[in-house]
């Protein structure tokens, strides 16, 4: 049978409108400008070098539950988070009441070649997690760790059980040598030693490519062409520029952590092997003893489920739950579904409320604000 | 042309250049209609893109352009299929796909970064090469040759930097052949996707359809390489290859600025890691005396 079903008349209004489409939407994108991303006000409250810690105001009535403090990785920048206002983990934790904080690692430079990731999970994170616990007057944080992040939260909870009360990882990687994981199976040949020896720091661009790279036709091509089905409706339109604003937005990593990472996790998978020691502490995950809830995305091809689903047999803690979210990486905060994130989070940080916290204490003056 | 938006009027005339030769392909009047690219009638016209929407228009636009290349050649496999009298047997519509395949490999792979199928990934690390990695690297005219006399150093270091830069050529063309073949797998699974439609409601129906089946094939190809050994390997040739050309090259540039007594990149290195050191034992520092005078209060 006749494969095709089009004839000529078909196929010209086919093309015309997609050529007119192609062209109001050239013109619609010039029209709206730049994008505006970070929706929910914040201010400024602890920094050190390039990291900035940002406490978001409140929306609802303290809930009475610890403070949160959000843990994003060091690749990609962490407004994805709030993104925009129907799209905003964040704000779907501040409308239930809970008190938000979120660290900005900043853009590391030159000078921040020979960060490690002891820098980061003992130093940077460390401080983070003080600071939010002198401000709220309490013992133990509510800790979400994001991809990357998560792996550090995880790291962080090992070494400093007693400072967290609940850990939430979401989109976390803990076995990065799994079948499914592709972005392993290339980074477990490459000589990362010379890599970073010769260029210091890794540029961004370079591993948002490498991230498009394993979708190629669908992440670098379809998107453009289906952008002409969304052309007409001007906020989904934004939406998507939103979106490549926050997709091309990637920090260069600094050179030395980036070295570990590659080597300790990808190449020697050292989480799951019980081998990764920092500080010259090692990193036993038995030792968290808190209460985790593990968030992963069920089509997720940066972090597959099999990455992040031996978190359960590998963490000491009694108390584990997961979340399957049906979606991909970047769907677990702003597809049509991810207001189920937040939702999650505070039903499972209600339920397991520590008791006997202070009330939320005033804010203290802020070292800056941001919209 | 549009009074709507003067400083974009390219846009109405490229879509109604685009409109006009269509028709005459499709009534039969043109074979194949050559549209100037929408960048070609944005020069043409003058009038630049804001900043702001630049990039992501001019991907759309790109894009596009590659789009509508698939679509001429996928036109003229439906009508090649047409002539047939709609019942082609599957032979003659796996001879027409395999008479369009060179085509079709070329026009599909523009879709992609409009260029070859992972010319984003080259092209960043081709950035990251710099000048060693053009055409008119410096490469010695006899790479084999002794080097003897006061220039001998210096000729050694040449000779490095050319046989750096021919492996990094070479490990990049290893790459672009296995990308090349990803690119032939896809249309092979095309044409074994498109001869097995056998119900009128799988037949497909638009240009989009087949674009999108298109997608669905690649990304099967892509995979189906990406995860295999020699995909890895030959990214990581180049990426080994790249690091060890910038290294030659990075060799070159210190002992040009010794000679000058310029900071070099070894120097900033050591003391940025004297300086972390300090940072840290600062820390530990700290971290005692504030335990100490905890305990004192206790």
């Amino acid at each position: 049978m006749n494969p095709f079903s089009i004839d000529s008349a078909k196929a010209l209004e086919e093309i015309s409108a997609f050529s007119s489409k192609l062209a109001e939407g050239a013109r619609a994108v010039a029209g709206i400008g730049e994008v505006e991303v970070g929706c929910s006000a914040k201010d400024a409250v602890y920094a050190e070098d390039k990291l900035t810690l940002y406490r978001y105001r409140p929306l609802a009535p303290d809930s009475g539950l610890a403070p949160v403090l959000i843990c994003y990785a060091l690749v990609n920048r962490p407004y994805m988070v709030d993104l925009q206002q129907d799209r905003s983990l964040v704000r779907g934790l501040l409308e239930r009441g809970l008190d938000v904080y979120l660290i900005d690692w900043g853009y590391p430079d030159g000078a921040d070649r020979f960060l490690e990731i002891d820098d980061y999970v003992n130093g940077y994170l460390d401080r983070c997690v003080d600071q939010v616990r002198q401000a709220a007057g309490c013992k133990a944080i509510n800790l979400i760790g994001i991809c990357q992040g998560g792996t550090f939260s995880l790291c962080y909870t090992a070494l400093h059980q007693e400072k967290v009360a609940n850990l939430i990882t979401m989109v976390t990687p803990v076995d990065f040598q799994t079948p499914e994981n592709l972005l392993s199976k290339w980074a477990r040949d490459l000589d990362v030693d010379r890599m970073v020896d010769v260029m210091g720091n890794i540029p961004g661009e370079l591993l948002n490519v490498t991230f498009l790279s394993l979708m190629p036709f669908r992440l670098t091509s379809q998107k453009y062409v289906a952008l002409g089905d969304i052309i007409d409706d001007t906020r989904q339109l934004e939406n998507f520029l939103r979106m490549e604003k926050w997709i091309f937005d990637s920090p260069d990593q600094a050179g030395a952590a980036f070295r570990q990472f590659i080597k300790w996790m990808y190449q020697e998978n050292r989480l799951v092997k019980g081998a990764l020691e920092l500080g010259g502490q090692p990193v036993d995950l038995t030792r968290v003893r808190c209460p985790v809830f593990n968030i992963y995305a069920t089509q997720d091809h940066l972090v597959p489920p099999s990455a992040s689903v031996p978190i359960e047999a590998l963490v000491g803690s009694g108390d584990y739950s997961a979340f399957a979210f049906p979606g991909g990486h970047i769907g677990i905060y702003v597809s049509g579904r991810a207001r189920q994130v937040p939702q999650a989070i505070g039903d499972w940080l209600l339920a397991h409320r520590e008791p006997g916290r202070p009330a939320r204490r005033r804010r203290k003056k802020a070292v800056g604000s941001g919209q | 042309m549009s009074d709507r938006d003067p400083q974009a009027a390219w846009l109405d005339a490229w879509a109604s250049t685009q409109r006009d030769l269509w028709q005459k392909m499709l009534s039969g009047q043109a074979p194949t209609p050559a549209v100037p690219g929408p960048t070609q009638f944005m020069q043409f016209f003058g009038q630049p893109l804001p900043e702001s929407s630049q990039d992501v228009t001019r991907k759309m636009m790109d894009f596009g352009e590659g789009y509508l290349g698939v679509a001429r050649e996928f036109w003229k496999l439906v009508e090649s299929t047409g002539a047939a009298g709609g019942a082609s047997p599957e032979q003659k519509l796996k001879r027409d796909l395999e008479a369009l395949q060179s085509s079709f490999t070329q026009g599909f792979a523009r879709l992609y970064g409009a260029g070859p199928l992972g010319a984003d990934l080259l092209g960043a690390w081709q950035k990251m090469a710099g000048p060693a990695a053009s055409a008119d690297s410096p490469m010695p005219a006899w790479p084999g040759l002794p080097a003897l006399g006061i220039t001998r150093e210096r000729q050694e270091a040449m000779e490095r930097l050319g046989k750096a830069a021919m492996r990094y050529q070479q490990a990049l063309g290893r790459y672009g052949e296995l990308l090349g073949r990803v690119s032939s797998d896809a249309v092979e699974r095309l044409t074994r996707r498109i001869t097995r439609i056998a119900r009128p409601d799988e037949q497909i129906g638009s240009f989009r359809a087949m674009y999108d089946l298109w997608v669905e094939c690649g990304e099967e190809a892509f995979a189906a390489a990406a995860h295999g050994t020699e995909f890895a390997k030959a990214q990581s040739d180049v990426n080994d290859a790249l690091m060890e050309l910038k290294a030659e090259q990075q060799k070159q540039v210190e002992d040009w600025a010794r000679a000058l007594d310029l900071p070099t990149r070894t120097e900033m290195n050591t003391l940025l890691k004297r300086v972390n050191t300090l940072r840290r034992r600062l820390r530990e520092v700290e971290e005692e005396l504030e335990s100490g005078r905890r305990k004192k209060s206790k």
